[in-house]
């Protein structure tokens, strides 16, 4: 998971946007040190914009915080952070260890801020977690003029240690922690409460200075292990904004400790490398009226055919795109496209048509552009090229000709399509840096090992494809480790420390795969070979997806056996073998919103079911959270009770604008257990149609002209 | 397994590695650049200080003349700091493409702007006014935007205009002289106000042009040379 390498752009491209805020906006909401919209320490009642995501590192006295916030729709947000408070076992003399925790928020903004309203927002702190951060809240915030910014509310919990004036909703109870990852329903809101308040001035669009008054008392940190001294509740700070996407912050914390604070915040509807860009795309091909009366010999005439085909994988090799198959009647063309490189499915298809339009003689009225990938026909666009004539330079046109294009299935290839001779077999390979991070181990939160990782793709024929891929590590501190899977259940994960000390070089994966539409609205998949690092074995799928449905429906059956931890060939190290499957609902709720529910067997023979929601901007930017409850008991989980965790997937093209089709894609979970794992095999099919069936399409429609 | 792995010793520098390694890639596939290359000219952009105006290439109307009385126009885009002298790509139904070399396009009808591809972000297409409407002082008409904003859709941009004759203008385009009027379009919309200038001929062409794209480029400037 090349994190790193998203870091690293992200902070290039933040340093190349932004710079220049030309108009004085109205007031931002600003980020506190816990990651979530708010003052310094406490919360404030705003939401951050739509879809935002921000990535805190925070430090003060010995508690350091690194949070990742998103901003799941215009009210909701979530966050994941990890936090380490140092000096934990302070005995007077010597400090011993670092504590670390992991825990995940949940805001909602009952009210926005109106003419005299303010605007509300209701909080969960750490409410999947061992409770030591657990704190429930609910807080105002007023803006007067464009610089003052007035937050009040009450918290419970730890946001309700300091000051209390009583407990409205009873008693909290006592958190049964066990290990962890218990949603403590029972605890919130109950228990002594405390107001908490905090005044945000910005005198210009750089500077903001920020005073509060904290309910937080630190009772665990600064009053029982003394890792810090709390003098009192009063915090001071200033930030200063470097760009839109970067800010810094200086504070004085609980009359005792100097605190810093660096924000990254990402817009992901907005491009880190500027808007699209690339060249212009060809013009439409006018018709002259004279050259209307082509006659039937044309299409007969297969040399004719073939010169046409040529033009056209010349005109479409400019986008790097290319024809997998032409069918060409007296009227009608049918082109099987090839995008390996725009990430933008419209942009591709309007390209094509443009293409088309260049090629085709006269006569031919309606084309019809199929994507292929992986050898498999997604989908069929069909658009009249009278329509694409007159709607060139009309204004609207995008969706104009939205209006007038149908999506259908893509149906059988046409008989005597002519292919492309040249296209199959087709070999690729790439020689590339890669690094490898595992997150979260006490001794050591972020390990990351990088190196040289080898990947080829032999396309035998459509459909058919031979792939592997080999790392050779370089460099790095993954297996820097003492903790070794104590796990009860089969290791086929938790062993990972073991794959990264031995697997030098390594075999990643090397699969046979054979993708099929055995009917009009079905997919297949079947992949034999050493699927991923750790298993190998068989996987077929089948999945039914209409063009234009919401829903999709999938079902997948594998056996696997646990691969030998060298990355070699063998399978000695395990004897563990394994028959798994699962039955999928997908769904897209509209504006990107995806939700996923599979059910069935899981590596470690246990049964379940995981349920995941993501949510997808037209530029491929995707955010998401899982989890997977299955029939095996928290206590044999171990630590965090289930699986569970959050996905981020990032395309090339969103950090340099530049055509691309390429992904950077992490998951990150707080443990990684045995419990609730799936195999990680390539190519899943609802991934690999999604781009070109209607929802999506419909999504970045707007660049079909561009 | 005891105390627990054996610690392989690999060297400890893993973000100097990274970098260097970021310099490695290479593949099959050429139309993709390594990510190196593209990292690198991003890091370039940003530390570099903004490029230095171009100075005005000036051409003359013997260089012009050399040309063979090919479609020309010259395009200034006063935000990016370039002025290049493009030719006539193609043209359908009153409308011209000019591309430039590196093939970005500007799309006029009768010489009023309708899109641009290239000049990012993209003015996607337009509602524009008609010459006729351009030439009527005292008129007023509708004009729409579409630009491609984030997040891949076109947002349009609306404004109303009134148009206003600043008077008869003798025009010196490259040691031409040209009788025009320069008309004067004010356009109030929910991006604010904006100004567009053309300096028409007699008979309706529209010889100069200072005309709005969007929020991010402003104008842009044209004046045909050879139609």
């Amino acid at each position: 998971m090349p994190v790193r390498q998203i870091l690293l752009a992200a902070v290039v491209a933040s340093l190349t946007v932004g710079t220049t805020t030309p108009l004085r906006a109205e007031m931002q909401p600003t980020v506190n040190m816990s990651g979530v919209t708010g003052l310094i320490d406490m919360p404030s009642g705003e939401a951050a914009p739509d879809g935002a995501l921000s990535f805190s590192s925070t430090r003060f006295g010995p508690i350091s915080r690194t949070t990742l916030s998103f901003q799941i729709t215009p009210r909701l947000s979530g966050s994941f952070r990890y936090s380490a408070v140092r000096d934990w076992n302070f005995d007077g003399k010597q400090t011993f260890e670092t504590y670390y925790d992991r825990s995940f928020d949940l805001r909602y903004q009952i009210l926005r801020e109106g003419r005299y309203l303010p605007s509300v927002t209701i909080g969960l702190q750490d409410f999947i977690g061992t409770g030591l951060q657990s704190g429930e809240y609910i807080a105002a915030t007023k803006t007067f003029g464009s610089t003052v910014k007035v937050t009040a509310g009450l918290g419970w919990g730890r946001l309700g240690s300091y000051g209390s004036v009583g407990a409205p909703f009873g008693k909290r109870p006592p958190v049964n922690i066990g290990v962890g990852g218990n949603v403590n329903t029972g605890q919130w809101f109950k228990g002594p409460t405390a107001p908490f308040a905090g005044v945000e001035w910005q005198p210009d669009d750089r500077w903001t200075l920020k005073a509060e008054y904290s309910s937080d008392a630190y009772a665990e940190e600064a009053g029982k292990r003394g890792t810090f001294d709390r003098s009192n509740p009063f915090n001071f700070g200033v930030e200063y904004k470097r760009s839109e996407a970067l800010r810094f912050g200086l504070y004085s914390l609980y009359g005792s400790e100097i605190g810093v604070a660096l924000h990254l915040t990402l817009n992901p509807k907005r491009r880190l490398g500027g808007e699209v860009s690339g060249p212009a795309p060809v013009q439409v091909g006018l018709r002259s009226p004279q050259s209307a009366g082509w006659s039937d010999a044309w299409v007969s005439d297969d040399r004719t055919a073939r010169a046409a085909r040529k033009a056209l994988a010349a005109q479409l090799a400019v986008d790097g795109m290319g024809v997998e198959a032409l069918s060409v009647t007296q009227t009608r063309a049918q082109l099987r496209l090839r995008n390996p490189v725009l990430d933008n499915g419209p942009q591709a298809i309007g390209r094509a048509a443009r293409a088309l339009s260049q090629v085709m003689p006269a006569s031919v009225e309606v084309f019809e552009i199929v994507p292929v990938v992986n050898g498999i026909a997604l989908s069929k666009v069909t658009i009249r090229r009278a329509d694409l004539e007159a709607l060139e330079h009309a204004p609207n046109n995008d969706t104009l000709l939205h209006d007038r294009v149908t999506f259908t299935e893509a149906g059988r290839l046409p008989p005597g399509a002519l292919g492309d001779e040249g296209l199959y077999p087709k070999f690729n390979w790439r020689l590339s840096p890669y690094s490898q991070v595992s997150y979260f181990d006490p001794s050591n939160p972020i390990r990351i090992d990088v190196g040289l990782r080898l990947a080829a793709r032999y396309e035998i024929r459509p459909g058919l494809i031979l792939s592997g891929s080999a790392i050779k590590p370089l460099a790095g501190n993954l297996v820097n480790t003492n903790r070794l899977s104590n796990s009860q259940l089969a290791h086929v994960r938790s062993d990972a420390v073991l794959y990264y000390r031995d697997g030098d070089p390594a075999l990643e994966r090397l699969t046979l795969a054979w993708y099929s539409r055995p009917a009009d609205t079905l997919y297949s998949r079947v992949t034999v070979g050493y699927l991923e690092r750790m298993h190998a074995g068989l996987s077929a799928e089948v999945l039914w997806k209409p063009v234009g449905s919401r829903l999709a429906l999938g079902v997948e059956a594998n056996y696997s056996k646990q691969r030998d931890t060298d990355g070699g060939f063998g399978f000695g190290d395990y004897n563990y073998g394994i028959a798994t499957g699962h039955v999928s609902a997908y769904y897209t709720f509209g504006d990107g919103y995806i939700g996923q529910l599979d059910a069935g067997r899981y590596l470690a023979g246990d049964i379940g079911a995981t349920l995941a929601l993501d949510r997808e901007f037209a530029n491929g930017v995707k955010v998401g959270a899982f989890a997977t409850i299955t029939n095996v008991p928290a206590k044999k989980f171990g630590e965090g009770s289930f699986d569970k965790g959050i996905r981020v997937q990032i395309p090339l093209n969103f950090l340099l604008s530049k055509p691309s089709r390429r992904v950077f894609a992490a998951t990150i979970r707080p443990v990684t257990r045995d419990g609730g794992a799936r195999l990680d095999v390539q190519g899943r099919l609802y991934e690999t149609i999604r781009d070109y069936h209607k929802d999506r399409l419909d999504d970045q429609w707007g660049r079909v002209w561009r | 397994m005891g105390k627990g792995v054996a610690l392989m010793g690999r060297s400890k520098k893993p973000v100097l590695a990274a970098l260097a390694l970021m310099l490695a890639a290479c593949g099959s596939d050429p139309s993709e650049a390594p990510l190196s290359t593209v990292l690198l000219s991003a890091a370039k952009t940003a530390v570099s200080p903004k490029a230095q105006p171009a100075a005005a290439m000036a051409i003359t109307r013997a260089q012009i003349a050399a040309t063979g009385g090919i479609p020309l126009i010259r395009l200034g885009v006063p935000s990016r700091d370039v002025v290049v002298y493009i030719t006539r790509r193609d043209t359908n139904s009153g409308t011209e493409s000019w591309a430039t070399g590196d093939n970005t396009v500007v799309t006029l009808r009768n010489g009023v702007l309708i899109s641009t591809r290239g000049l990012t972000p993209d003015l996607m297409s337009a509602d524009a006014p008609t010459v006729s409407q351009l030439a009527n002082a005292g008129g007023s008409h509708a004009r729409s935007y579409f630009v491609l904003g984030d997040n891949d859709t076109n947002d349009r941009l609306e404004f109303t205009c009134t148009m206003a004759s600043l008077g008869s203008q003798r025009l010196e385009v490259i040691e031409r002289i040209y009788a025009t009027t320069h008309m004067q379009e004010t356009c109030t919309g929910d991006s604010g106000k904006i100004v567009n200038d053309f300096w028409i001929e007699g008979g309706g062409f529209i010889r100069q042009s200072h005309q709005w794209t969007n929020p991010k480029i402003g104008y842009i400037d044209i004046a045909k040379l050879v139609e």
